[in-house]
């Protein structure tokens, strides 16, 4: 196989890399949701839990005794980062009581982290489900949109004949 | 001499199956099954984890999803990994194409272990490259880090390869032992697709495709693998590599071309 036909087969596998993300994203937008149980102990402490979220709507469903109190946060990549340089900057803040639903929307895909600190002197048990609620992720599809063109661009550049170099020295002389 | 023939077999065979639309089909399958969206969780402890260890923990996890999702290409692989031992075996024997190459001055091993081994490249090479590229675009932010922590693309990369591995070993047997192409594309379809019902049905979890997760949980345990899940890892392996070895054995011994 020579240069050209191999950059050429490349070409294509990533065009069709490409167009399988774009219609797996599409296909796949029904959502899901992914649940575990938490434990916290007392006043001012919490639990955490990084989930890997794709962009768009999701809700945060907690599960908790009537008498719990607390806090719910969600950082981004860099909030968790500044998180562990001790700058809390989530980028969801909202007080809960009891058994609460959050709705919130993801612009990016990524790891995010969502803790549930407890304002209440006894320990609390409950659980914690995220909800998708399925949209197409925008950010995938301009991912695989770049994906696309990156095959595109290395097809072309295969199928364009090239200058023999005996031509070029004519051109030049 | 050998060697050279060897080479001279696989870049053949390489050829063979590498042609338009083979891998091209593949890469598709294998990325729209790992990219369909799976929702999971996972925790960790912030509190006492420095900005590195955290993100060694994230990379890691991303590492271990990727890992886990491979084995959702399992069918897919079933039914092409069935169709190439089909092509390179079974279609061979049929048509009386592998009495040429027997008339070559080639050993049957050199024969058998290049069609062996392009049977196992085109699967796991597609497999790879769709398993890569979603680690890469699954958290995008831990690129960086894949990439310096070398150990964590080749932790992805062995399960996909065991799982290549034991399709390929079990599809070439079925079609260097049943001769013919289509008993060989039907039957070790049918016997792959059963293996999947019983370990889903059944729970039986020695099986494939649920004991690729037991491959995912060892070499993706925190505190290091442990020897207790040993047993669980080594089942397939050793069934596949004896698969091979008895295809071999009967591939270069007893193997009988009217």
């Amino acid at each position: 196989m020579n240069k050209a036909r191999f950059m050429l087969r490349i070409g294509v596998c990533v065009i069709i890399i490409g167009l399988t993300i774009l219609l797996a994203n599409i296909t796949g937008s029904e959502g899901g949701i992914g649940s575990t149980t938490f434990s916290i102990s007392s006043n001012g402490t919490w639990f955490e839990l990084v989930a890997p979220l794709r962009s768009g709507p999701h809700e945060i469903r907690i599960g908790a005794p009537q008498a719990f109190r607390g806090t719910v946060y969600v950082f981004n990549y860099e909030g968790m980062r500044l998180l562990t340089e001790g700058t809390k900057l989530p980028i969801l803040e909202e007080n809960i009581q009891g058994s609460t639903l959050i709705d919130f929307t993801i612009n990016r895909r990524g790891a995010y982290l969502i803790m549930i600190q407890s304002n209440v002197s006894t320990q609390i048990e409950g659980s914690l489900g995220i909800v998708d609620k399925g949209r197409i992720s925008y950010d995938l599809i301009f991912d695989s949109m770049i994906i696309i063109t990156i095959g595109t661009a290395i097809t072309i550049l295969a199928i364009t004949p090239r200058i023999p170099h005996s031509n070029r020295l004519n051109k030049a002389t | 001499m050998t060697k050279n023939r060897f080479l001279m077999n696989l870049t053949w065979e390489l050829k063979n199956l590498f042609r338009f639309p083979f891998p091209e089909i593949l890469l598709a399958l294998f990325t729209y099954m790992v990219f369909r969206p799976n929702p999971g969780l996972f925790t960790s402890s912030f509190e006492s984890l420095s900005w590195p260890g955290a993100t060694s923990y994230l990379t890691f996890n991303s590492a271990y999803h990727t890992a886990f999702y491979s084995v959702s290409a399992y069918l897919p692989m079933a039914i092409l990994a069935s169709i190439f031992a089909t092509l390179v075996f079974a279609y061979e024997i049929e048509n009386g194409l592998l009495k040429v190459h027997f008339s070559h001055p080639t050993s049957r091993r050199a024969i058998f272990s290049s069609k062996f081994l392009s049977c196992f490249l085109i699967v796991f090479v597609t497999l790879s490259c769709s398993l890569l590229f979603f680690v890469f675009l699954y958290i995008p932010e831990n690129n960086l880090y894949l990439i310096i922590n070398s150990r964590l693309t080749l932790s992805i990369l062995l399960p996909a390869a065991l799982e290549s591995f034991f399709i390929v070993s079990l599809t070439v047997s079925f079609s260097i032992f049943s001769r013919r192409a289509s008993i060989s594309l039907v039957g070790s379809f049918a016997t792959v697709y059963i293996i999947q019902l019983l370990s889903q049905t059944e729970n039986l979890t020695f099986l494939p495709p649920a004991a690729f997760y037991w491959h995912v949980e060892f070499l993706f345990s925190h505190t290091g693998p442990k020897l207790s899940a040993l047993p669980n890892f080594l089942v397939l392996p050793i069934v596949s590599t004896l698969l091979t070895i008895i295809s071999y054995i009967y591939f270069s011994r007893r193997l009988e071309l009217s």
